[in-house]
């Protein structure tokens, strides 16, 4: 369970190496459960990236628990981000032929959850560039990276953490007024 | 007016770091503060942007890497699981399939099935009438013996017995043990002593009442043959035509000479009599 573990961090934190390793180790299951379901080579690479999002969101959850295998999770996320695909394409009753055991999510996507996820990207990458640089690398650094006041602190040459935190209010402050205007 | 501190509040909230009264206090206060609530809103709303933002970052390097994973060695070769599991049962189920039709055909196209040959006539030996041996008529010969320790219907047992028994004079039967429903005997015939099984209580009544039929028509096959053979006889004297005084000499000669016993030969109990095509009667 420990190296389930590690790719659960890896994941949260981005590490291109444990990317790498989800990718050599699972990219053949994603291809095969695609290819064999009336997909092609992007699709598969598609719903791989699309997978990796979903589970980078769900991991840096604070309620998030892993309950089976890393596999069967990974599994069943790219064989419901699939199956929406299909649907959406045309094939409302579409069935998929499976290979891996998979587990009930308790969430389900919706038919444009793609596009909706784009919207809000494209909404917040638009609110950001109203900030500063320093504002968004501290931002970025805290809320996606998941870094403490001490290391932005360290990294972004700042007195102390202090001094970090209070620049970091300013700038979500900012930035909820950029989004709501 | 949302202070520095309501913002690492609300953080702390978002992450789930709250707990106990903390996160009592601030519930109540987003119920009873309105410009909180609002602010709680949209910093949640900013953060959540900001998770999306992030990981869409993530998916659009990932997708970057991805292509160049694939051209430094790309991705191990897959095994189904299910595929496999699938598979093993496919294998199963054809040695099953194969053994249960191989089954079928050995029992209705392979299996010897005994023959029961013809009743034998009762040999003659010119006007000397033969003494039939025990062996004929209801119980038959048969040359093979099979064991008889499977469980089998009364019916086959009984149909067994017919065919196997030579002479039913050495019959002879009894219950050894019983277990759930399930008898087991000790049967004798000839020269050979098996042990058997049958879900049939009686079973043991039954056959020993057939050898015992058997054994009775056997005699009085036998006592038929006798007077039919000495009324042919007597009927082939009377019918004689007129001898020639060489004849009548002989004839005479035979009279002088002490009678032939008119004995039957009794056979080998196991040896199948021969039957004449010119058999007279």
């Amino acid at each position: 369970m420990n190296s389930e573990n590690h790719i659960v961090t890896g994941i949260k934190t981005g590490d291109s190496e444990i990317l790498k390793s989800v990718y050599t180790d699972y990219f053949g299951m994603v291809r095969n459960l695609v290819v064999k379901n009336s997909g092609s080579e992007t699709d598969a690479e598609d719903v791989f990236q699309d997978a990796l999002v979903v589970l980078f969101k769900k991991f840096n959850h604070s309620e998030f628990r892993l309950a089976v295998k890393f596999k069967t999770y990974f599994y069943s996320v790219c064989r419901n981000i699939w199956l929406t695909e299909l649907r959406k394409r045309g094939g409302r009753n579409a069935r998929l032929k499976d290979f891996e055991h998979h587990v009930e999510l308790g969430y389900e996507f919706t038919s444009n959850w793609k596009e909706t996820q784009e919207e809000a990207f494209v909404k917040v990458e638009k609110a950001m560039r109203y900030l500063g640089e320093k504002c968004q690398e501290i931002l970025l650094m805290y809320y996606y990276q998941k870094q403490s006041m001490q290391q932005i602190a360290a990294a972004l040459d700042y007195a102390d953490a202090d001094s970090a935190k209070a620049q970091k209010y300013k700038c979500i402050r900012q930035l909820k007024r950029n989004l709501n205007p | 007016m949302i202070s520095e501190k309501d913002i690492a509040l609300i953080d702390a909230f978002i992450a789930g770091d709250l707990i106990g009264n903390d996160k009592t206090d601030f519930e109540s206060r987003v119920k009873k503060d309105l410009e909180f609530a609002k602010a709680v809103r949209q910093q949640i709303h900013a953060v959540e942007h900001l998770e999306i933002m992030g990981a869409v970052t993530m998916g659009k390097s990932l997708r970057r890497d991805m292509q160049q994973w694939k051209s430094e060695g790309g991705y191990q070769p897959y095994q189904p699981e299910l595929m496999g599991k699938g598979m093993m049962t496919k294998v199963i189920a054809g040695i099953v399939f194969s053994s249960v039709v191989g089954g079928v055909i050995w029992y209705f196209f392979m299996k010897e099935e005994p023959t029961k040959p013809a009743p034998v006539k009762p040999e003659t030996e010119e006007t000397v009438a033969p003494e039939p041996t025990p062996t004929t008529d209801v119980i038959d010969t048969i040359t093979t013996t099979e064991s008889l320790v499977e469980l089998k219907t009364s019916e086959e047992q009984i149909a067994d017995m017919q065919l196997n028994v030579k002479d039913p004079t050495t019959f002879s039967i009894h219950e050894i043990s019983e277990e759930d429903g399930i008898y087991t005997y000790e049967i004798a015939y000839d020269d050979y002593v098996d042990v058997f099984q049958s879900r049939d209580p009686d079973i043991d009544d039954v056959l020993m009442e057939m050898a015992e039929q058997a054994i009775s028509d056997n005699q009085k096959v036998n006592e038929e043959n006798k007077a039919r053979n000495n009324a042919a006889k007597q009927q082939s004297v009377q019918s004689a035509p007129t001898n020639t005084p060489t004849q009548k000499k002989a004839e005479v000669e035979q009279k002088a000479e002490p009678k032939k016993k008119t004995t039957t030969q009794p056979k080998p109990r196991r040896k199948q009599q021969k039957v004449d095509d010119d058999f007279p009667y």
